[in-house]
């Protein structure tokens, strides 16, 4: 049976903003961020990675390698610079990057933090520390003993950690989920708390599926991907509500323990060792090939576990309303940082694509094809809309 | 009348804590703060886009009237229903108006896209029933473990905020 996967800790106190005429101190953090990066560069050496998500190139430059290894394994495959050929699903080419994020082990580099406006409690959201001033944003995690900072108008960010070996799983299957957000949502590109699978090609159709933790997002996901479905990630995905596709960004799936060993398919899966509080599988091993960069978005589906112990999986029409409730708030909760355009952008997509339910039943074997014959079903309305798709129409698996 | 409730109060929308936008007919709304969310529904969307464009309880009490239904029950339900709003902190009490009782108040600013306070009283698909219903704010906290976590006191050696670990 499916089961709950633990979430990350959110982003307590998202969106609160400064008092009006006092100074954020972002401009001072910035300021001393930007030393601390350079002077871990100088000692520790750099290691480069550009992200290159719907157009939009980031490039990462991380002083020294221990934490690049830990974060760049859960990044999909995205040309690099220098020599050799781009994986061909993912060639598109690199331009001068939108945002350069600065990245560094303040314990590998030896040098202690100065005081930080971030780093500062606020009794009143004591989960994180988030702040903003006109162009800057900046992230304290305390669990993660994280900080992320972004300028905007410099087009430049900071990341940095107390340690590498500290950091929980959920950090490192998907990293700088803060900074890549900030610095995606100037391009109208929305890093959102959902999975994209597709069918039917490379150009085929695509599904965003959404719910919180524990809804059989992830595993849906999974068993799409051993069907050999394309696949444009798990828990985090980057929406374009203009373009209405989703961009793949992480190749890291979160599955339940329970579920990886009752299933032999699973087990057998190498694993990102990044924590022993859940199992973290990479996407692209479980079906070589699968990850393809962008997927449309033909329809929003919402899955949820059946209790009842029915085989079959069911897609059910459901409303629009439904669907944004389903992404919306776990997104904005885990998230810090959010403007009325994230939700915007979110509405937008639950507005235009159709939206379901699917009720994933106990027979993991058939849920693969339950997706395949419901995409099928878009495919065959290629005209269908919120409105035209009238429900119920369910599709056995 | 509830206690946030009476007739001449305005009431704005708890922004950037709350985010809220309008899709089929519905309302969604996020409180960042507390984690829960929010669904509004019929008389409830009517309510609330009126309350976020400067509306007093009065002028949205006249939006919901149906001829039929006696003021004493729209006015209790709308009382509750601006407690339950007050309570899961979606909205707070503007300062009292200076300005006219109807129409777009002095000094009062939109919350919100949509109509404006002057067009409130149009009839609006989806939103304005032709039957009372009573405002309902239905709420969802299954996302509320997201925002519970420890606070921070102290810094380690290097700098770092350290989480509290006394119980």
């Amino acid at each position: 049976m499916l089961a709950p996967t633990p979430e990350p800790p959110g982003a307590a106190g998202a969106g609160r903003p400064l008092s009006t005429g006092l100074r954020s101190g972002l401009d001072h953090d910035a300021e001393a961020l930007a030393r601390q990066a350079a002077n871990a560069r100088a000692r520790l050496g750099t290691v480069e990675r550009d992200l290159v998500v719907g157009g939009v190139t980031i490039r990462l430059v991380c002083a020294g390698s221990t934490l690049a290894d830990a974060l760049w394994t859960a990044f999909v495959a995205a040309p690099t610079p220098g020599p050799g050929p781009a994986p061909a699903s993912l060639a598109v080419s690199v331009g001068t990057p939108s945002v350069t994020i600065e990245l560094w082990d303040v314990s590998e580099a030896g040098e202690a933090l100065p005081p930080l406006s971030v780093l500062e409690p606020d009794p009143a959201h004591p989960g994180s520390t988030y702040r903003e001033d006109a162009v800057r944003e900046a992230w304290f995690q305390p669990v993660e003993s994280a900080i992320s900072l972004i300028d905007h108008e410099q087009r430049r960010g900071w990341y940095c950690v107390r340690s590498t070996a500290d950091l929980p799983a959920w950090e490192a299957g998907a990293p700088l989920r803060a900074l890549l957000r900030w610095a995606l949502a100037d391009h109208d590109l929305h890093l959102v708390h959902a999975a994209g699978i597709g069918e039917g090609g490379r150009d085929g159709r695509g599904l965003l599926l959404t719910g919180r933790g524990g809804s059989g997002k992830s595993t849906t996901t999974a068993l799409c991907t051993l069907a050999g479905l394309p696949i444009v990630g798990d828990d985090y995905v980057v929406l374009d509500p203009v373009g209405r596709q989703v961009h793949a960004l992480y190749r890291t799936a979160k599955l339940d323990p329970h579920l990886v060993a009752a299933h032999a398919v699973f087990a057998a899966q190498p694993r990102v060792p990044v924590g022993t509080d859940k199992v973290m599988l990479l996407l692209d091993e479980l079906g070589a090939g699968c990850f393809v960069p962008t997927l449309s978005i033909d329809a929003v589906v919402i899955p949820q576990v059946r209790r009842d112990g029915t085989a079959a999986t069911r897609f059910t029409a459901t409303s629009a309303a439904h669907a944004l409730r389903a992404l919306a708030p776990s997104t904005m909760l885990q998230l810090p940082g959010h403007s009325n355009r994230s939700l915007e952008a979110m509405s937008d997509i639950a507005a235009a694509a159709p939206t379901f339910e699917a009720s994933l039943g106990a027979d993991l074997d058939a849920v693969a094809p339950a997706v395949v014959s419901f995409l099928a079903t878009l495919t065959l309305t290629p005209t269908a809309t919120a409105t035209a798709v009238v429900g119920p129409q369910q599709h056995d698996g | 009348m509830g206690r946030a409730a009476d007739a001449g109060a305005r009431f704005r929308v708890r922004t950037p804590t709350v985010m809220w936008d309008e899709i089929g007919g519905e309302i969604v709304a996020i409180n960042l703060s507390s984690g829960h969310y929010f669904s509004l529904r019929g008389a409830a969307v009517t309510s609330f886009r009126a309350f976020a464009h400067g509306a007093s309880v009065h002028e949205v009490h006249t939006l919901l009237t149906d001829g039929a239904t006696p003021a004493a029950v729209i006015e209790d339900d709308l009382a509750t229903f601006v407690d339950e709003l007050v309570d899961a902190g979606l909205v707070e009490a503007r300062e009292p108006a200076t300005g006219p009782a109807t129409g777009e108040p002095d000094g009062v600013e939109p919350d919100a896209p949509g109509p404006a306070a002057s067009d409130l009283a149009a009839p609006d698909a989806g939103a304005t029933t032709t039957r009372y219903e009573a405002p309902r704010l239905e709420t969802h906290t299954d996302l509320e473990d997201l925002m519970l976590l420890d606070p921070v006191h102290d810094v380690d050696g290097m700098g770092w905020p350290r989480a509290r670990t006394d119980p």
